[in-house]
């Protein structure tokens, strides 16, 4: 009798639960996704910690040793010290964990075909969007735990940390969810995991870097009237260059004995914000509508 | 439209889906009642899959509808509806992968929460469900440890864990060993058991006669027969008896017993003396008879034999057997051409009286 009554109270709980559709709904499986994701990331999560310390330590080693020697490098004060920090690797790192967080968000599923299992129960917007956040937040976390890092070292050698890094943390947070984005578009259209992880860090690293430089150099942007918009690698400079606004806009570039270019070196804050929301819109919504038409092998 | 059979879960009205100019599925027409098994049978690219999905909502039909049970009501599956009607449905769709690096009870939690199962109660309903497949030692392991017919028993758990009333299998165990076959078929049978309907779907012939009452049969995209195993069978008047003898007869003696056997039975078969009606398989030393299925005829051949003093210890009408020789029957070309032709004029049939 007991057990009925049980039974009956699971069922009716049951039925309560899922009469929660629409909007609820929406929102209750993202959350869920959120929480599986942050879950079945937290590994990945660990390995990119490391990264980050590795990239700090890098960059540590760098400023106290071999600036240090060299004296014309070497920072001064606290905003000299973070620029030193976050300009040097920090941008490689923000790519590498954009990689390895976006490169599976989508590809995955198709490859290994755990969409049979998933699709049924949710849908490919609702997956997305609790994936992209999940990762998006382990994300975030990395960056911050970098910059906890340098703030500490700044404190330890300066007794202070100037307030305008928290300029810079949101700059970096906002680029890498471009980095997430433009990852996520790639993973929508890619065969596997591995492979997108390896496009995007080859894409952002060389083509990126080369492309300004061509440009530059051939004379194709006359004089430096447009702005590298068209280039969302851009916008990413200005991470450190907000320490010390206004940053110079643009600069030559000499290598001897006869390479000598001028390049745009740092967006303005007004341009970066906008260029850099144009970019996570464009993406996106390519991921989205390239996800929405792609299907597993067996459907 | 409206539908009223309070018996009817899930109900398919014309059901097509096109690909192109590939028609997948053309005009499906099934009803299916609760606390049902339903076999459904195909060969490759029949169309098994694609129902499937249309009804899990995966792809969109080009024409037709499905009716779901929700809330006491039938109701047709439409964008709108689609979380709560799908809400009372388990799904495996074929060829279940999971990922490697988390456990039954992680990934059980994920499905049965976006499902709507209440939180507090999650975990014990995902020790009950491992309980019944005698996964509890595995249920913090991770799955890349697993083996196929493990992970295959994840797949079914994970369409079960939210307690649906109805639960669709697409080939649940294809590329099992007998032992996990067995053991997923008995499961069918205990969810059958609880009240649960199941639409299974699997090319093996044997597994679906095992446990379904009733057999729908898609050729090309179209049903070719649905209706239960015996029904079928009388329809295609045909079936096939084994027998097997005390005493196996020599291989000296072999021919002089079958022309016996031959001479004794032929006014009961029932079916064409051309057809190759008598066989005697020497592996497992066992006669084979094919008759018109008529029961009648069934006893008479019984009795017959025993009057001529054959030591009987086998007599059976194995189903696997029939529902292959149906299956074969129905799905080639030249059935299915005269079948087309008569839904096609049964189709006529309805649109006159739809008109009277």
């Amino acid at each position: 009798m007991v057990s009925i009554l049980k039974n009956n109270i699971v069922t009716e709980q049951i039925n309560i639960e899922r009469q929660k559709v629409g909007l609820r709904r929406d929102i209750m499986q993202i959350n869920n996704t959120i929480s599986f994701e942050l879950k079945r990331n937290f590994r990945r999560f660990i390995v990119l910690l490391i990264v980050y310390a590795g990239i700090f330590f890098l960059s540590l080693l760098m400023n106290e040793l071999l600036y240090d020697l060299m004296g014309e490098f070497a920072p001064t004060d606290s905003i000299s010290l973070m620029q030193n920090y976050i300009g040097q690797f920090f941008i490689l790192a923000l790519i590498i964990s954009a990689a390895m967080f976006g490169g599976s968000i989508i590809a995955e599923d198709f490859y290994r075909q755990t969409g049979n299992l998933l699709f049924p129960k949710i849908s490919k917007t609702r997956l997305l969007v609790g994936r992209l956040i999940s990762r998006y937040i382990l994300n975030a976390l990395c960056i911050l735990f970098f910059y906890v890092l340098v703030a500490t070292t700044s404190f330890i050698k300066y007794q202070e940390v100037d307030l305008k890094i928290f300029y810079s943390i949101g700059w970096a947070l906002l680029y890498s969810f471009v980095l997430l984005c433009f990852v996520s578009f790639l993973s929508s259209f890619m065969k596997n995991t591995s492979f997108t992880i390896i496009t995007s860090i080859l894409f952002l690293l060389i083509v990126m870097q080369m492309v300004p430089v061509i440009l530059s150099y051939s004379g194709v942007v006359e004089n430096n009237e447009i702005p590298m918009f068209f280039i969302f690698s851009y916008f990413g400079n200005i991470i450190s260059e907000c320490l010390n606004m206004p940053a110079v806009r643009y600069e030559t570039i000499t290598h001897p004995p006869a390479l000598e270019y001028s390049q745009w070196s740092t967006p303005s804050e007004f341009g970066a914000a906008l260029g850099m929301i144009i970019y996570i819109i464009i993406f996106l919504t390519l991921a989205y509508i390239l996800y929405q038409r792609r299907q597993s092998k067996s459907e | 439209m409206k539908i009223n059979n309070d018996n009817i879960i899930i109900s398919f009205k014309n059901l097509s889906k096109k690909f192109g100019d590939f028609q997948a599925v053309s005009n499906i027409n099934i009803d299916i009642k609760r606390g049902e098994i339903i076999g459904f049978l195909g060969p490759n690219g029949a169309g098994k899959s694609t129902t499937m999905k249309m009804m899990a909502y995966l792809l969109k039909p080009t024409k037709g509808e499905i009716w779901i049970r929700g809330n006491g009501k039938l109701e047709k599956l439409s964008n709108h509806n689609k979380d709560y009607l799908l809400n009372n449905i388990g799904f495996l769709i074929e060829n279940p992968a999971f990922y490697g690096n988390v456990s039954p009870r992680m990934i059980l939690k994920y499905f049965a929460e976006l499902k709507g199962y209440p939180k507090k109660k999650v975990n014990q309903r995902i020790e009950e469900v491992l309980e019944t497949f005698g996964m509890m030692n595995w249920i913090d392991k991770k799955i890349k440890t697993f083996s196929k017919g493990m992970r295959q028993k994840i797949g079914i758990a994970s369409a079960i864990i939210h307690n649906p009333d109805i639960v669709v299998l697409d080939e649940p165990t294809t590329g099992l060993d007998p032992q996990a076959r067995r053991e997923i078929r008995d499961f069918i049978l205990n969810l059958k058991n609880k009240g649960k309907t199941i639409f299974l779907s699997s090319h093996l012939l044997y597994e679906v006669s095992e446990v379904a009452d009733r057999i729908a049969i898609i050729n090309r995209g179209k049903i070719v027969a649905f209706d239960t195993l015996d029904n079928l069978e009388s329809k295609n008047q045909k079936s096939i008896i084994n027998i097997e003898l005390l005493n196996h007869p020599e291989d000296n003696e072999l021919d002089r017993i079958l022309e016996h056997i031959r001479e004794i039975l032929i006014p009961f078969i029932g079916v064409s003396d051309d057809l190759n009606w008598l066989n005697y398989n020497k592996d497992n030393k066992i006669f084979q008879v094919l008759f018109n299925g008529d029961p009648k005829n069934q006893l008479i051949i019984l009795k017959t034999l025993l009057r001529h003093e054959y030591e009987i210890i086998e007599f059976s009408v194995p189903k696997a057997g029939l529902l292959e020789n149906l299956f074969i029957d129905l799905t080639s070309s030249e059935k299915t051409q005269y079948l087309d032709k008569k839904f096609d004029e049964n189709q006529k049939l309805k649109e006159i009286s739809m008109e009277v």
